[in-house]
């Protein structure tokens, strides 16, 4: 027989908060309660509330303000993968506004490793667009994608701080997405990097990969984004069985 | 009359061969339990151990039976499937890295749900779950530790199978409860000095973090995982 044992308590005390939150409907930019209140609440002793807070600061649940306390963080866009949301969507379905800025956009002769990617002749024109995302203002992540022109000839002429990649290819060129690989690991932000994130260099984060083909797997894209964890969140929501019973998904988007 | 003309005229093995299967067929070896030792079985039969061997090795090979060094042979399901392994099951990636997998289990118990793992499971919260610490290593080098909660209301039997032997998801399936469906978001986080020494890196080094609810088929959540993976073996593959 397995032993029982009680839940350690900087666990309960982050296990409560969360329970808090979530119970309580607490909301981006809501103050916790004090301390002191808190410790009664959730019969825990100070040290192990302090554990708990610094535990979920780490994992973006809660932001500590010097001098004024602890606060819910705001909701976090959710890319979830099999949504195949671009990135603005998940930035509305959190509530907040996407925008994007330029950075770079021009054309460049396809080294070895881009024209494999691409499927073009090394050598080949493609179309290297460089932009910061955003929500609600503040600087999410820095996406560069590179396109292979020759399937969208005048692609330049759009304004990607307002259009949509995406909408623009299958509005004027008929290109849909439909097969995708992506790969998602981390890395810390250069010195380029952190100055138009706003964030310290070497401050860890997302660094995606990704391919896009068509219906008949004509390469379309090759893509990489350095992206801020405090920000924004990958996803997975993979059903393995198509009998399965639909779920909630309150837990993957707390 | 012809079965027993027949089966006389089977080389021995082979008649120990579907002896065994027939007791995985009718429970009497049940999945996941283990199988009598070779000497015991040599000595039921009236046979050496080497024609035991010899007897199992094919069951071997179909997947219903997996030998373990050290520890015997256990009886696998016959409808665990290679393909219901998860794309970035611990296994399954070692195996793709052609590297040898290891699972230590640092810690086992159980545990009440509380408030907010009774919500997340849907269960009351004096309802126990059984929570399991494994440090997971390739080639003997610590990658990712992995804390797991099970509602023991769903698996009751859960600590019953060796968790050394079966991957947990093959032990739901085991215990009726194929996992259907798993929902998973990814973050980036410092890892604490106890956490860092348990991987051999250094505190404050960054890790990525995958949290994990698992389902069954009816959408009963069957699993809570946790994976803090060290940042030079972290990367999740999606594909559509």
């Amino acid at each position: 027989m397995t032993e029982t044992f009680d839940i350690p308590p900087r666990d309960k005390a982050a296990e409560g908060i969360l329970w808090l939150i979530q119970s309580e409907g607490l909301a981006a930019g809501d103050r916790l309660p004090a301390e002191r209140i808190l410790c009664e609440r959730l019969g825990v002793s100070r040290t192990a509330l302090r554990g708990a807070i610094a535990q979920l600061t780490s994992a973006h649940v809660l932001e500590s303000r010097v001098g004024s306390g602890t606060y819910v963080c705001a909701p976090k866009p959710l890319s979830v993968f099999q949504s195949a949301g671009a990135f603005s969507a998940a930035v509305r379905d959190a509530g907040l506004v996407p925008s994007a800025r330029v950075l770079s956009q021009g054309f460049l002769p396809a080294g070895e490793a881009l024209a494999a990617k691409l499927g073009v002749e090394v050598g080949a024109t493609v179309l290297e667009l460089r932009r910061l995302r955003m929500a609600d203002g503040v600087p999410v992540a820095i996406e560069t994608t590179y396109v292979n022109s020759e399937i969208c000839p005048g692609i330049e002429s759009h304004d990607f701080a307002v259009e949509s990649l995406y909408e623009v290819l299958k509005q004027k060129y008929g290109i849909s997405i439909a097969h995708s690989i992506e790969r998602i690991s981390i890395t810390r932000v250069n010195e380029w990097e952190s100055e138009i994130l706003g964030v310290e260099e070497g401050e860890p984060a997302f660094y995606e990969r990704g391919q896009e083909w068509t219906e008949q797997m004509e390469p379309v894209e090759f893509f990489k984004s350095v992206t801020l964890p405090a920000h924004f969140r990958f996803a997975s929501d993979e059903v393995w069985d198509t009998g399965a019973a639909e779920v909630s998904d309150a837990w993957l988007r707390s | 009359m012809a079965q027993i003309v027949s089966s006389h005229e089977q080389p021995i093995y082979l008649r120990i061969r579907r002896k065994i299967e027939e007791r995985i067929d009718r429970g009497e070896y049940p999945a996941g339990s283990v199988l009598p030792s070779e000497n015991e079985l040599a000595d039921e039969f009236g046979t050496t151990r080497l024609t035991v061997r010899n007897a199992m090795d094919a069951l071997v090979e179909r997947g219903c039976i997996r030998r373990v060094q050290g520890k015997g042979a256990f009886v696998s399901s016959h409808n665990i499937s290679r393909t219901s392994v998860p794309q970035g099951g611990f296994r399954k990636v070692a195996e793709a890295l052609g590297m040898e997998p290891s699972v230590r289990l640092l810690a086992s118990g159980r545990r009440k749900a509380g408030a907010y793992y009774g919500w997340l499971f849907g269960i009351p919260e004096d309802d126990l779950l059984y929570s399991l610490r494994r440090l997971n290593s390739l080639d003997g080098q610590p990658v990712a530790l992995e804390n797991t909660l099970i509602p023991l209301s769903l698996l009751p039997t859960i600590e019953d199978v060796d968790i050394q032997v079966f991957s947990l998801y093959e032990t739901y399936e085991l215990l009726g409860h194929k996992v259907a469906r798993v929902q998973e978001k990814l973050d980036v986080l410092a890892l604490t000095a106890r956490e860092a020494g348990l991987l051999h890196v250094d505190a404050g080094d960054v890790a990525m973090v995958s949290e994990g609810v698992s389902y069954d088929i009816s959408g009963n959540a069957i699993e809570y995982a946790r994976n803090i993976s060290r940042a030079d073996f972290a990367g999740y593959t999606f594909k559509f």
